[in-house]
C-alpha cells in the first residue's frame, strides 16, 4: 500500500465518522482513489486534503483550500 | 552502515599510522586510562565534527620531535565504511610543519571524500556531503558516547521530542494538523465575517469574541502558573525525597507523617466550626433580643388598651347614633351597657354552627330558636353579615367617629411577636451554648497541638538518626519542615489553578456555544456546515498525529524497558516511563524512572547509565525498523560504574543487538603486581565478541614527557 | 386599613455628627462583608447595623438623649425598610425581622395619640414623625455609651464579644415590670 493510502486508512479509523457521520467500518475505502468517490462528504473532504498533501503532486495551502470549499459547494 | 578500517595517523598519541580493522557486530577495545582509548574515540569525533582550530595542538609530540626544522608531515584520521555495498572514504587531515622545537605551523586543513563502486572504481566528491550522507548528523548524536556524565542526552527538552519526530511516523502527520488547523481557521473566519455582517448582532458577537479571546488568555496564563507549580513540586517532592533517604527509619517516619497530618486535619475542622461572630449573630441570630420581652409586654398592653379604647368610643358613638337617627344599625344592646365585642367575633361559622345547635357555646346554654340569646345571636349575625356588603345606600352623610383604622395591624403584629416570645427566651441558652462549644472546640485544639508537638520531636529524632554529617544534617531538619509546607501550599495553588481552569474551560465552553449560535441564527448554513466539517476534520487530524506519537512512545517504553530488565538482571531496575505531556505551544516528551508509580530520585549512577543505554539501544532497534538502516555505536567507557556482573551482563546484551557497536573500556586489564607488567585477565576470553583490540602505550614511557607517548594498537 | 409600621419604614431616621467618627471607624458606608469587612477592620458590616444596634443598646439602659437642636444630623440613605435584607451576601442572613421589633419598642415607648391618629385629628406623618424622634433619641443614648466604653478603655472593643457583651450586661431590670 502507498504511503498515502495507509494515512488515509488512519483517519479513517476515528470513532468521530463512526459517532457522528454514521460511517460504517465494513464499507470504508482502501485507497485514496476510492475515497475520492464516496459519497460521505468528510471521507472525500479527507481524501482530497490527503491526495493534495502526500499525492503525486501536492498543492499549495491555497489550492488545497479552494479543493476542499469548492467539492463541499457541490456535495452540501 | 558499517565502519570497516579507521586509520589514525600522528595524531596525538598515535605516532606514524595506526589501523583498526573493524567488523560488524560488536567491537571491544581494551585499554588502561590513559593510554590511547578516550583518544581513539575524540579521533572520530574530530573526523565528525571537527573545526580548523587549535590544530597545533593535535600534532604527535613524538613525531614532532622526530621531525626536522621545516619538515611537514600529515596529521591524518580515516574511516573507511560499507554502506549499501557501496565503499566510501572519508579523511580528515592538515599538515604539520615544524617550526622550532615543540612548535609548529598547521596549514591544508580538509575533509576529502571518495568514493568506490562495485567495479573498484575510486571518485572523489566532496567530503562533508559525503559525511552527512553516510552518518547524518542527527542519527550521529544518538550514536555516539563518550563517558558517563555525557550519557544522559535528554537533558534538553525537546531532546527526546527531535528523535520521536525523526524516526516516527508522527512527524509526517504533523502537516496534517497544520492543514486542519488552517483549514478550520479560514472556515471559522468566513463564518464570523457573515455573522458579523448582521449589524443587529454586531456588537454582541463582537463582544462574545472579546471574551472569548480575553478568556483564552486567561486559560493561558493559568497553564503557565500550573505547569510552573507542578514543576516547583516536583522539584520539592525531589528535596523530600532526598532527604528522607538519609532517614534510616523509612517506614516509621512515613507512620508519623500520616499521623501528623490526621493530627493537623483534625485541627483545622476544628477550627473551622468555631463560630466567633458574635457581633454578626446579633443581628442574623436575633440574639440582639435577647431583652426585648418587656419592650413586647408594654406594647401589647398598650395596644390593647387602645383597641379596647376605640371600641368603646365607637360603641358610645354608635349607640349616640342610633338613638339620634331612631333605628337603623344600632349594635344589640349588651347586658348592662357592656362593651361589644369587636365586629366578626365570634367568626360567621361559629355564629352560623351556634345557632344551629341552638346553644351558646361560649357560656354553654340553651338558645332555642325564639329565645332571646337566640335571637340577639342571630341579630348579631345579621349585622356582621350586613356590614361585609356592599352599602349602596352610604352616601347619607355618613361621617365615621373614626376614619381609619390602624389598630387592626398593631394588633395583629402584637399577636404574631406573642407568638415568638418563647422563641426570645430560648436567646440566652443559645449564646450560652456556643460559647461552651467554642470553648470546647478551643481546647481540642489545644490538645491536638500538644500531640502535634510530640509527633513532630518525634519525626525529628528519627530524621536525627540518619546517615550525614551532623551540619547538613541541620540543615536538612530545618528544610524538611519547610518543605512540606510549601508542599502544602503548592498543592493548594495546584488545586487553586485546576479549578480555576475548569471554570475558566466551562466559561469558554458556553460562550463558544453562544457564538456558535449566533453564527447559527446569521451565517449562511453552508458555512456553518463547511466549518463543521473542517473542524471535525482537523480533530481527526490531531488525534490521530497524538495517537501515532503515542504509539511510537509506547514501543520507546517497552524496548527501553526489556533491554532495561536485561542489563539489571537480577538486581533493582524500576521502570522506565515516557510522558508526553502538551505544554502552552509545544510538545515535550520526558522520560523518567519509576518505581511503582512514584518517581525514582537520584538513582545511582549504575542505574542511571543502564536507563540511558537502554533507551539508546531502543531507539537503535526502532530506527532500524523505521529507516531500515543501522548505523554504529560508540560508546566511551559507558560502564565505569557498573561493576563486573553488570558489566558482564551488558556485554552479552549488547553483543545481540544488530547494529555494529564500538566498546572501549577498561576492564579486563591488570597489572601484575609482582612484575609490574599490564596484561588481559583470563575472563576476557568468555567474553562474546566479533573483534577484540588492545591500546596500550609503547613501554617504557615517562608520563611526563609527551615526546614518550606512543599508542600502539594490538588485535586480539 | 392603614399601617403605621408600613409608613414608619420608610423613613431614614438620622444621628448627631458628632457620632461620625463613630460610624467611620466601626462600620462601612454601603456595606463590607467577609474578608473585606475583616480587612477594613471594622466590626459592622453596614452604617444601618451600627444604627440598629445602638438603638437597641439605649433603649435597654434607657438612654433617651434626644439629640441636642444645635447638632446638625447625618443620616445613611438607606431606608429602614431595606434593613436587615439578604442581598447577595451569602454568608450573611436576613434580619428584616427586627425592623417589627424597633417599630414594637418604639410604639411602646412614645406618647403617640392613637385615637386622635385613627379620628384624622393627628396626621400620619406627625405620628411617624415621633417615633422616629423617640428612635434618635435612644440610638443617641446607645452612641454615647459606645463612646463612653471607647474612652473608659480604647482597647474593650478588641475582643470579639464586645459588642455581645455590652447587650448582655443589661439585666433586663426594665423599668416596666
Amino acid at each position: 500500500m502507498a504511503k498515502k493510502d495507509e494515512v488515509l486508512k488512519s483517519f479513517l479509523t476515528h470513532e468521530l465518522l463512526f459517532r457522528k457521520y454514521e460511517v460504517q467500518e465494513e464499507n470504508l475505502p482502501k485507497t485514496v482513489r476510492e475515497a475520492l468517490t464516496s459519497d460521505i462528504s468528510i471521507v472525500k473532504a479527507i481524501a482530497l486534503i490527503v491526495e493534495g498533501l502526500d499525492g503525486t503532486s501536492p498543492v499549495t495551502e491555497h489550492v488545497l483550500r479552494n479543493q476542499v470549499i469548492q467539492f463541499l459547494n457541490e456535495a452540501l | 552502515m558499517i565502519i570497516r578500517k579507521i586509520q589514525i595517523e600522528n595524531y596525538l598519541c598515535y605516532y606514524d599510522t595506526n589501523t583498526f580493522e573493524l567488523s560488524n557486530g560488536l567491537n571491544i577495545i581494551l585499554g588502561e586510562n590513559g593510554e590511547g582509548k578516550t583518544k581513539f574515540y575524540e579521533a572520530i569525533d574530530w573526523l565528525f565534527n571537527g573545526e580548523n582550530r587549535e590544530l597545533d595542538m593535535l600534532v604527535s609530540a613524538k613525531k614532532l620531535n622526530e621531525a626536522e626544522i621545516g619538515e611537514s608531515f600529515r596529521v591524518r584520521v580515516s574511516m573507511t565504511v560499507d554502506q549499501d555495498g557501496k565503499k566510501s572514504i572519508i579523511t580528515k587531515s592538515f599538515l604539520a610543519m615544524k617550526e622550532k622545537a615543540n612548535h609548529c605551523y598547521t596549514s591544508s586543513f580538509m575533509i576529502e571524500g571518495i568514493e568506490e563502486n562495485k567495479i573498484g572504481e575510486r571518485i572523489q566528491v566532496d567530503g562533508k556531503t559525503l559525511l552527512d550522507n553516510i552518518f547524518p548528523f542527527q542519527i550521529r548524536k544518538y550514536s555516539m558516547f563518550k563517558g558517563e556524565a555525557e550519557l544522559n542526552i535528554f537533558e534538553s527538552e525537546s531532546a527526546l521530542t527531535d528523535l520521536i519526530n525523526l524516526f516516527s511516523d508522527a512527524k509526517h502527520y504533523h502537516k496534517y494538523s497544520e492543514k486542519g488547523a488552517f483549514l478550520r481557521e479560514k472556515a471559522e473566519k468566513a463564518v464570523e465575517e457573515s455573522s458579523k455582517l448582521d449589524k443587529k448582532n454586531d456588537s454582541l458577537y463582537k463582544r462574545l469574541e472579546g471574551e472569548i479571546f480575553q478568556l483564552e488568555r486567561d486559560k493561558d496564563s493559568y497553564k503557565v502558573h500550573l505547569n510552573a507549580t507542578e514543576e516547583e513540586i516536583l522539584k520539592i517532592e525531589g528535596y523530600l525525597q532526598e532527604a528522607e533517604r538519609h532517614v534510616s527509619n523509612a517506614d516509621a517516619l512515613e507512620i508519623i507523617n500520616n499521623r501528623i497530618k490526621g493530627i493537623e486535619e483534625k485541627i483545622s475542622f476544628a477550627t473551622g466550626r468555631i463560630d466567633e461572630n458574635y457581633t454578626t449573630s446579633l443581628f442574623d441570630d436575633n440574639w440582639i433580643l435577647v431583652n426585648f420581652e418587656a419592650f413586647q409586654r408594654e406594647y401589647a398592653d398598650k395596644v390593647s388598651a387602645h383597641s379596647k379604647k376605640r371600641r368603646e368610643l365607637q360603641s358610645e358613638y354608635d349607640k349616640q347614633k342610633g338613638i339620634r337617627e331612631g333605628e337603623k344599625k344600632a349594635k344589640a344592646e349588651l347586658l348592662n351597657n357592656s362593651v361589644p365585642l369587636p365586629i366578626g367575633v365570634p367568626s360567621k361559622s361559629h355564629m352560623e354552627e351556634m345557632l344551629n345547635d341552638e346553644i351558646c357555646k361560649v357560656c354553654n346554654r340553651e338558645a332555642k330558636k325564639g329565645s332571646e340569646a337566640y335571637d340577639y345571636m342571630m341579630k348579631r349575625l345579621i349585622t356582621y353579615l350586613q356590614s361585609q356588603s356592599v352599602k349602596e345606600s352610604e352616601p347619607e352623610n355618613d361621617n365615621p367617629l373614626f376614619k381609619f383604622d390602624y389598630t387592626n395591624r398593631l394588633e395583629s403584629l402584637s399577636y404574631s411577636h406573642e407568638d415568638n416570645l418563647k422563641n426570645l427566651r430560648l436567646i440566652r441558652t443559645r449564646i450560652t451554648d456556643l460559647f461552651e462549644f467554642n470553648d470546647k472546640r478551643k481546647r481540642e485544639i489545644e490538645e491536638q497541638n500538644e500531640k502535634l508537638e510530640n509527633e513532630k520531636s518525634e519525626r525529628e529524632k528519627i530524621l536525627g538518626k540518619s546517615s550525614i554529617g551532623a551540619e547538613k544534617l541541620s540543615d536538612v531538619l530545618k528544610n524538611y519542615n519547610v518543605w512540606q509546607k510549601e508542599i502544602k501550599n503548592k498543592n493548594q495553588d495546584q488545586n487553586d489553578y485546576n479549578s480555576k481552569l475548569k471554570n475558566i474551560e466551562y466559561d469558554l465552553k458556553t460562550k463558544k456555544e453562544e457564538k456558535d449560535n449566533i453564527d447559527k441564527n446569521s451565517a449562511s448554513s453552508f458555512l456553518i456546515k463547511t466549518r463543521n466539517i473542517l473542524r471535525d476534520i482537523e480533530t481527526i487530524f490531531i488525534d490521530t498525529k497524538e495517537n501515532k506519537f503515542d504509539e511510537f512512545i509506547e514501543k520507546l517504553q517497552t524496548k527501553s524497558n526489556n533491554f532495561f530488565k536485561r542489563i539489571n538482571i537480577d538486581s533493582f531496575t524500576g521502570t522506565i516511563v515516557f510522558t508526553r505531556r502538551n505544554k502552552v505551544n509545544r510538545t515535550i516528551v520526558e522520560v523518567e524512572l519509576q518505581e511503582d508509580g512514584r518517581k525514582f530520585y537520584k538513582p545511582n549512577q549504575s542505574l542511571e547509565t543502564s536507563m540511558h543505554i537502554s533507551i539508546l539501544f531502543a531507539i537503535s532497534e526502532l530506527a532500524f525498523e523505521s529507516k531500515n538502516q543501522n548505523f554504529p555505536m560508540i560508546f566511551d567507557a559507558p560502564t565505569s560504574s557498573f561493576g563486573e556482573n553488570k558489566t558482564a551482563q551488558f556485554l552479552n546484551l549488547i553483543f545481540e543487538t544488530e547494529n555494529q557497536k564500538i566498546l572501549l573500556i577498561k576492564d579486563f586489564l591488570y597489572t601484575d603486581r609482582m612484575t609490574k607488567i599490564l596484561s588481559i585477565k583470563k575472563e576476557f576470553e568468555n567474553v562474546k565478541r566479533d573483534k577484540a583490540f588492545w591500546v596500550k602505550l609503547e613501554r617504557p614511557f615517562d608520563p611526563n614527557n609527551l615526546k614518550t607517548i606512543n599508542s600502539q594498537v594490538i588485535a586480539l | 386599613m392603614k399601617s403605621l409600621f408600613d409608613k414608619w419604614k420608610t423613613r431614614i431616621p438620622k444621628y448627631s455628627e458628632v457620632h461620625k467618627d463613630l460610624f467611620n471607624s466601626l462600620s462601612q458606608k454601603f456595606g463590607a462583608e467577609g474578608e473585606k469587612k475583616i480587612n477594613l477592620g471594622k466590626h459592622f458590616s453596614t452604617n444601618y447595623e451600627l444604627y440598629t444596634y445602638a438603638f437597641f443598646l439605649g433603649i435597654y439602659n434607657n438612654e433617651l438623649a434626644p439629640i441636642p437642636d444645635g447638632e446638625k444630623k447625618i443620616d445613611f440613605s438607606h431606608h429602614i425598610q431595606h434593613w436587615g435584607s439578604k442581598t447577595t451576601i451569602s454568608t450573611r442572613k436576613d434580619f428584616t425581622n427586627l425592623q417589627e421589633n424597633m417599630f414594637i419598642a418604639l410604639l411602646a415607648k412614645t406618647q403617640v395619640d392613637l385615637i386622635a391618629l385613627e379620628k384624622g385629628e393627628l396626621s400620619e406623618d406627625e405620628a411617624v414623625k415621633m417615633l422616629i424622634k423617640t428612635m434618635e433619641s435612644y440610638t443617641n443614648g446607645g452612641l454615647i455609651l459606645i463612646k463612653e466604653k471607647m474612652e473608659e478603655n480604647s482597647n474593650y472593643f478588641l475582643q470579639p464579644t464586645s459588642f455581645l457583651d455590652m447587650i448582655l450586661e443589661v439585666k433586663k431590670e426594665n423599668k416596666y415590670n
